[in-house]
């Protein structure tokens, strides 16, 4: 353990313990550990006993600490992570879990305080890492777990596996997210913001009538609210699109509620923000709810780009100190980790962006985001979309989409296959089988919308150009039997209501346009369309331009 | 018992059931997305006690499923329905499969396809636990739920007369399907051949006759020897299109000026 890494490891503590906590501070040392790390190179960080003393044994700040090691660990594509190591992992989150949950009233938390100085504050971006590493590594396990038990990796690791099959189980991990999230009082904290308007903390909303909610510290807001962006990425990946939903509801009420992310603790991490209006507009997208769909992508598109741009000046204007002090010009420095993952996200959500915008077309989409969708990066995705192939829309969402995850694990065939070490192929959770991934379900159940949007969409394209139509001359036009086309109309009309049904809107906003059929004859009425008040005043604007035109010349 | 409220009105032609929105901004509030206070079928008489007791906590335990169980044979029993319970039960089967009780989750997938049009089951759909992903009474029930969504009527009852049996966990589920289907239909149609509303609901004659009476006033206006017509709703009738020129006068003079000249 060399100077450099202790005095990192003084300085985190200082920083988080400190009497007047400083944010800014915090977060700077904090990304340190990226840097200080590079020394260990393939091997672990030092374990909690070893720096104990550098810390005053303070218990609580040595469980952040052993997370960032873990974190650091398995982070490293070097070190090939066993099942021995997400024990370790495991245990030491329930530790630091666990010290939470039963610390209701914060009682232990005051004493640590008083023992160390003052109390525990870390920043809101370091707890959303360590909620998203712990479902992260949740992920993994279930994923190792199941390969280990079809295909036997080896002898030993099979047997660690069985051995601890009570680490890593959904329930556990959903309680803990649960339990976070109540004794944090976080949902409470946010309706008390929400009614009084202020900011999200208890002291912007004295408005008098409304008590104050006060939570048990500081570490345990942060990690409940962070708790909720979790869990809605545990329940997106176990299927529950309408769970997800109403479990990041606090959160996102917050967010539309206070302006531009000022004070608002989800946009401490650009990541955190992208990763969950990701989850929430791909939990639209699955429930079929559109609009909302299209609506959440565009609005974190629009987030994206707009940090992008205070990035890149923040950059610019630091390049061009560092130039006038070094006198030659000076190398970008590289993006960082966090914002290369947001980048790699943004790429999916945009992704998805055209899927939902091809199935539910017919909404606005603001210019500067039609012009990224278009452009050079998006080009391939576009035209996979634009094939109108269900099969490639179908794999452009496979890819677009997180790896779903099979929760339960069936541990009596696996014991059934020791020693055989052949593959099990009933598909759990690995390959083979005819789903192949328990993701496989989510793959067809969409596939199949995606089949049924597109039918209804290629007849809506006809409808729209009529305002009667008999079935004859429709069933001319697509080359479909009028009875299909009759048949085709119903099902439209069924996805209408269901439309309406889930949005709790008039379909005049689902779908742009109405129809109905006296006996074969299909009446349509289409809703207002922008193109053609666009053509208006293009033409106004052009007679203008060419009168001024012919003014100027007659002079 | 709990008396059946009539449950297939069009969305919209009456009054809707559901929370009102709040503010301009629809994404706001689940609550308007939970089909179980919709137009479908009534809550259950324990809604309050399993809500505040068994799923408050949102917790999923292995101690629940015993209760949710009791709740879902209770509303078979009663022609109730609860959405979140019924989805809890089967997510609790996806997370400890010893548990999972096919014959349960048939009910639970029927119960779903009574609350259409809202896509309670295709939300189900993607908890469903592994093994009964191949069981053979879930694909009938699946082939038959995509049947009735891609509006292949004929396909759907003979599937339904050749495996009745997978059908009958819900006394009355055929005659509700048979509403939903004919709601559908009033949605679309202004008026219509009697064939095709015979094709539809799988009835003919005067069971159709009878069937469609039963159904007026409220979906059906009037039945004629060989047409349907339909009650005027939301739906069926065009709308009135409210014309909003972006030109205003102003220019417009200025413009015809100048074609005049």
């Amino acid at each position: 353990m060399s100077a450099k890494f202790k005095t990192f490891v003084t300085r985190l503590h200082g920083a988080v313990r400190a009497e007047r906590p400083n944010e800014e501070r915090i977060q700077e040392v904090y990304q340190e550990s990226e840097e200080v790390a590079k020394e260990f190179n393939n091997d672990p960080w030092p374990k909690a006993e070893e720096v104990s003393a550098l810390v005053q044994e303070d218990r609580v700040f040595l469980l952040l600490y052993t997370e960032m090691a873990f974190q650091a660990f398995f982070k490293n594509k070097n070190m090939k992570a066993t099942m021995e190591d997400r024990v370790g992992s495991w245990q030491n989150y329930s530790a630091l879990f666990t010290a939470l949950i039963q610390d209701e009233a914060g009682d232990a938390m005051t004493e640590a305080a008083r023992a160390h100085g003052a109390e525990v504050m870390i920043t809101g971006k370091w707890a959303f890492d360590i909620i998203y590493e712990f479902v992260y590594q949740f992920q993994e396990a279930c994923q190792y777990r199941a390969s280990a038990l079809q295909s036997a990796i080896n002898e030993s690791e099979l047997q660690t596996v069985l051995d601890h099959k009570d680490v890593w189980t959904v329930d556990k991990v959903f309680n803990f997210l649960h339990q976070l999230v109540k004794v944090s009082k976080v949902r409470e904290v946010l309706e008390v913001a929400s009614l009084s308007k202020g900011s999200a903390e208890g002291e912007g909303g004295g408005a008098g009538a409304v008590p104050l909610v006060t939570y048990p510290s500081k570490l345990h807001y942060l990690l409940g609210y962070f708790a909720l962006v979790g869990l809605n990425r545990l329940e997106c990946l176990l299927g529950d699109f309408q769970n997800a939903l109403s479990v990041a509801e606090p959160v996102m009420e917050e967010s539309r509620s206070v302006h531009a992310g000022a004070g608002l603790l989800l946009s401490s991490s650009i990541i955190a923000q992208v990763s969950l209006h990701y989850h929430i507009g791909l939990s639209y997208l699955m429930i079929r709810k559109y609009h909302e769909a299209i609506k959440t992508f565009v609005s974190v598109l629009d987030v994206y780009f707009k940090y992008m741009e205070s990035v890149k000046q923040q950059q610019r204007a630091q390049q061009q100190q560092q130039q006038q002090q070094q006198g030659q010009p000076v190398q970008p420095p590289p993006k960082n980790a966090d914002d290369l993952a947001a980048g790699k996200l943004v790429d999916k959500v945009a992704a998805m962006l055209l899927i939902v915008h091809h199935l539910c077309p017919g909404q606005h989409i603001p210019e500067n985001i039609r012009g990224h969708l278009t452009g050079e990066k998006m080009k391939d995705k576009l035209r996979h979309v634009q094939s109108g192939d269900v099969d490639e829309i179908v794999t452009l969402f496979v890819v677009s989409a997180p790896k779903f995850i099979s929760p339960a694990t069936d541990y009596d065939a696996a014991a059934s296959s020791m020693g055989v070490g052949g593959q099990v192929g009933t598909g759990r959770g690995g390959s083979g089988g005819r789903t192949g991934t328990y993701g496989g379900l989510q793959r067809i159940v969409f596939a199949e919308e995606v089949r049924q949007m597109l039918e209804l969409r290629k007849l809506r394209d006809y409808l729209r150009l009529y305002s009667t139509i008999g079935l004859e001359k429709l069933s001319a036009f697509t080359g479909q039997e009028p009875e299909n086309i009759r048949r085709e109309l119903v099902q439209y009309k069924h996805k209408l209501l269901q439309l309406e049904a889930s949005t709790g809107s008039s379909a005049q906003q689902s779908l742009d346009f109405h129809y109905y059929l006296d006996g074969d004859m299909v009446h349509v009425d289409a809703g207002e369309h922008e193109n053609r008040q666009e053509v208006s005043k293009h033409f106004q604007h052009e007679i203008r331009k060419l009168e001024n035109l012919a003014r100027t010349l007659r002079k | 018992m709990q008396p059946r409220k009539e449950a297939f009105a069009l969305p919209y032609a009456t009054p809707s059931k559901t929370a009102p929105l709040s503010g301009p901004e629809s994404n706001s509030s689940m609550a308007n997305a939970n089909p179980g206070i919709s137009t479908g079928l009534p809550r259950p008489s324990s809604y309050n006690s399993v809500h505040s007791n068994v799923l408050g906590d949102g917790l999923y335990t292995q101690e629940k499923v015993k209760h949710l169980e009791e709740y879902l044979q209770l509303q078979v029993k009663e022609g109730s329905y609860d959405f979140e319970a019924n989805k809890s039960l089967l997510k609790l089967y996806l997370l400890y499969p010893p548990l999972a009780n096919n014959e349960n989750v048939e009910t639970i997938l029927l119960k779903a396809l009574l609350n259409l049009p809202a896509t309670d089951f295709t939300l189900l759909l993607y908890i469903l636990p592994e093994k009964l992903q191949t069981d053979e009474n879930v694909l009938t029930i699946k082939d038959a739920a995509e049947a009735l969504e891609t509006a292949r009527y004929a396909d759907f009852w003979s599937i339904l007369n050749s495996r009745a049996a997978v059908f009958l966990a819900i006394p009355e589920w055929k005659d509700d399907i048979r509403k939903i289907i004919l709601t559908v239909h009033a949605a679309t149609y202004k008026a219509v051949d009697k064939a095709h509303v015979s094709d539809g609901v799988g009835l003919s004659g005067d069971e159709l006759d009878s069937f469609l009476t039963a159904n007026t006033p409220g979906l059906v206006a009037k039945v004629e020897v060989d047409r349907v017509i339909f009650a005027p709703n939301k739906e069926n009738q065009p709308w009135v299109r409210k014309y909003k020129e972006k030109v205003d006068l102003q220019n417009m003079l200025g413009i015809l000026n100048r074609l005049a000249a």
